[in-house]
């Protein structure tokens, strides 16, 4: 009987996380004939949501796991859920994903009947403030980045806790950290990556329609926060930012200036050691990457 | 050989003037072979000597160059119609808003109301030389024209504030009356028929078929080429309205300013009700009693058939929406309950008797004092009332 592994992508935010569901949701069969299988990224919202589901009732994810796999054709089971170890920040905390450990813990235990693997993404620290800031004003918020910026710790934002929980509970061997520059060498590159970190045995050539996410420019950024307050549902929220993404990208208009270069340098050289020490890379003066699909 | 009548649609502006031109444009074959020329705004606006249309203030060389090539393009409309119509055209039909002055309602309107109105439809009886002129105007009630105008103004992308806009909205500064009243001392102007566009905009079909009426075409005309897509401008609607407010700074370009236009349009359209009904209350009372004289006259004098108080509050001119034309005693079995107060904040109080007749029956509506007078008198109890309103909630 073959032996039926778990591997289960846990983010971080705004690291292509939904360009490699998407990918895997329109791909199912191919992921079949490959004898992977993939939960939905809305079914990981009612077992998972942003971690309490998984600590109240963890009993259901594994219902669902052992489920999926009761099918002995598949030999993994690909589960992708970035909001699993909770927001990455919260005011006060000591390091990102305050709650990561916690639920680290939590999902370990969930898994552990199954050999499993863990996949995280990350990003260098002034990127991901950065990024999760403009999802959160396409998600409707109003604050400005500095009155945002207020509530963050920019000497708390160590991506060492979570790997540390990670390593802890899932064993070294079994945590793949991947830096997310990786998304210069293009989307499909980016998806067989992942592809090839799940089975380094894969077929799969991804020839995948590009998810264009363009980045919203400095003007696209001001008229999001002069909107927000008038947009009342998800509706309307999506509308106007695909709106803005559409004419006030970054393509057009300059970017958005969120960081300072001084405090961009700051952070970089804050952490950098940290980051070549995770993931291999050797952090390079800050440069934009495209947030593809995030 | 004689010149035709002229038939003169002078608007008003934000009474889905460009709709009727769109309707009047679809059934131009029907029109000529009934021997009607048409001509509408963007005929006249296309001309090369334009600036000299006195819709706005020119000089006499360039009025005599656009009077000369306008008459030109009327000769052109002409022969059009003679080929179409064998007894040549007998009436012509311009419709332009810019006759009655080539501005946006806005603050600059004062007194005299559209004062290039007359030397602009002056200018047009001098270069056709016709023998009868009739002047077609439909009014829109003033809060409601305010406000339109001033969605329009923000859709443009814009950003300033209603008051900044119509800082005379207290004061009744539309007067139709008087205007129509300075049109009429034209002599060659036979005929003024006014209609509030509140009776008939409701579609481009009743539209048409009022505006046919005045052409002596009622219901000679088949209106199935106006189709189904013809529409009023459209709106945005209130949340739109706030939304435009706080991006149009930010917009730099012409290109952004459309984008976002259409964009708001789209996601967030408005209705007539939305363009019209964002003005508080106590400010609409305000201003509909402000008006409330000037409109009695307007009504009184050029619609006799509708109710006189048909501008004096919502219930009275949406009864004008909900009426078919034709049915005067439908539209006058209203007329008893609009002309008492109805005290729900949009009423207004008929003047005083004697105030009335300090203006009743003079030629011009009275003499500059008495109509100083009068204005006074409307502003001084404008502003007791407001602060009797004041005092009572600050009681309260």
């Amino acid at each position: 009987m073959v032996q039926q592994d778990v591997v289960y992508h846990v983010g971080a935010h705004k690291t292509a996380s939904s360009l490699l569901q998407k990918f895997m949701r329109d791909n199912r069969e191919i992921l079949r004939q490959n004898r992977i299988g993939c939960l939905s990224r809305g079914e990981m919202n009612d077992y998972v949501g942003w971690g309490k589901k998984l600590l109240t009732h963890p009993e259901n994810l594994e219902h669902r796991i052992t489920e999926a796999l009761a099918d002995p054709w598949y030999r993994t089971l690909v589960i992708s859920h970035e909001n699993t170890l909770g927001p990455p920040f919260k005011e006060g905390a000591a390091h990102l994903y305050p709650r990561g450990p916690e639920l680290v813990e939590q999902l370990a235990r969930a898994l552990q009947p199954w050999p499993s693997r863990v996949f995280l993404y990350v990003r260098p620290q002034d990127e991901f403030v950065e990024s999760y800031y403009l999802q959160r004003v396409h998600q409707g918020h109003r604050l400005s980045f500095t009155e945002w910026l207020d509530e963050i710790d920019l000497e708390s934002l160590s991506w060492q806790p979570l790997m540390d929980a990670l390593t802890e509970h899932f064993g070294p061997e079994r945590v793949e950290v991947v830096d997310f520059g990786l998304i210069r060498q293009g989307q499909n590159e980016f998806i067989a990556d992942f592809l090839r970190r799940i089975d380094p045995e894969t077929q799969i050539e991804p020839d995948y329609r590009p998810v264009r996410n363009p980045s919203i420019s400095d003007k696209g950024l001001k008229i999001a926060l002069a909107a927000n307050k008038h947009l009342r549902n998800d509706w309307e929220r999506k509308a106007m930012r695909t709106f803005l993404q559409k004419h006030f990208s970054n393509r057009r208009y300059a970017r958005p200036a969120l960081f300072s270069e001084k405090q961009k340098v700051w952070i970089r050289a804050r952490y950098a050691r940290e980051y070549e020490q995770l993931t291999g890379c050797v952090l390079s003066p800050a440069q934009d990457v495209e947030d593809a699909g995030s | 050989m004689r010149a035709p009548e002229l038939v003169l649609h002078v608007g008003f502006q934000q009474t889905g003037v460009t709709m009727l031109q769109r309707a009047l444009c679809r059934l131009r074959p029907q029109l000529h072979r009934h021997g009607i020329g048409l001509l509408d705004g963007s005929s006249l606006a296309g001309l090369e000597s334009v600036e000299g249309w006195q819709c706005k203030k020119t000089d006499p060389k360039a009025a005599r160059a656009f009077e000369r090539e306008f008459a030109e393009l009327v000769a052109e409309e002409e022969a059009e119609v003679a080929r179409q119509c064998a007894g040549g055209v007998r009436r012509l039909v311009v419709s332009s808003a810019h006759l009655l002055g080539r501005q946006n309602v806005n603050r600059r309107d004062g007194r005299p109301f559209r004062r290039l109105a007359v030397p602009a439809v002056a200018q047009a009886i001098r270069a056709l030389g016709p023998p009868r002129v009739r002047v077609v105007l439909y009014t829109r009630r003033q809060d409601r024209l305010m406000e339109f105008c001033y969605l329009r103004e923000i859709q443009k992308g814009r950003a300033h504030t209603f008051g900044r806009q119509f800082p005379h909205r207290l004061e009744p500064v539309f007067d139709y009356h008087e205007l129509l009243g300075r049109l009429e001392s034209l002599a060659e102007v036979e005929e003024v028929r006014v209609r509030p566009f509140e009776l008939v905009g409701s579609s481009a079909a009743r539209y048409t078929d009022d505006f046919l009426t005045a052409l002596g075409l009622d219901g000679q005309l088949d209106l199935a080429p106006l189709g189904t897509d013809l529409a009023p401008y459209r709106v945005y609607s209130r949340q739109a309205l706030r939304i435009a407010l706080d991006i149009n700074p930010l917009l730099e370009s012409d290109r952004d300013r459309r984008l976002v236009r259409d964009f708001l349009i789209e996601r967030f359209p408005g209705t007539d009700e939305d363009a019209t009904r964002f003005l508080p209350t106590y400010e609409r009372a305000r201003i509909l009693d402000s008006y409330a004289q000037v409109n009695r006259d307007l009504f009184e004098r050029y619609m006799p058939d509708l109710p006189p108080h048909a501008y004096a509050s919502d219930e009275a001119t949406d009864r004008l929406a909900a009426t078919r034309p034709g049915d005067p005693d439908d539209l006058k079995g209203g007329a008893a309950r609009d002309a008492h107060v109805a005290g729900d904040g949009n009423s207004v109080s008929k003047p005083t008797p004697d105030f009335r007749a300090s203006v009743r029956g003079l030629p011009g509506r009275g003499t500059l004092l008495q109509r100083s007078v009068w204005l006074t008198a409307l502003r001084l109890r404008t502003r007791a009332k407001a602060r009797i309103t004041w005092l009572t909630n600050l009681r309260g």
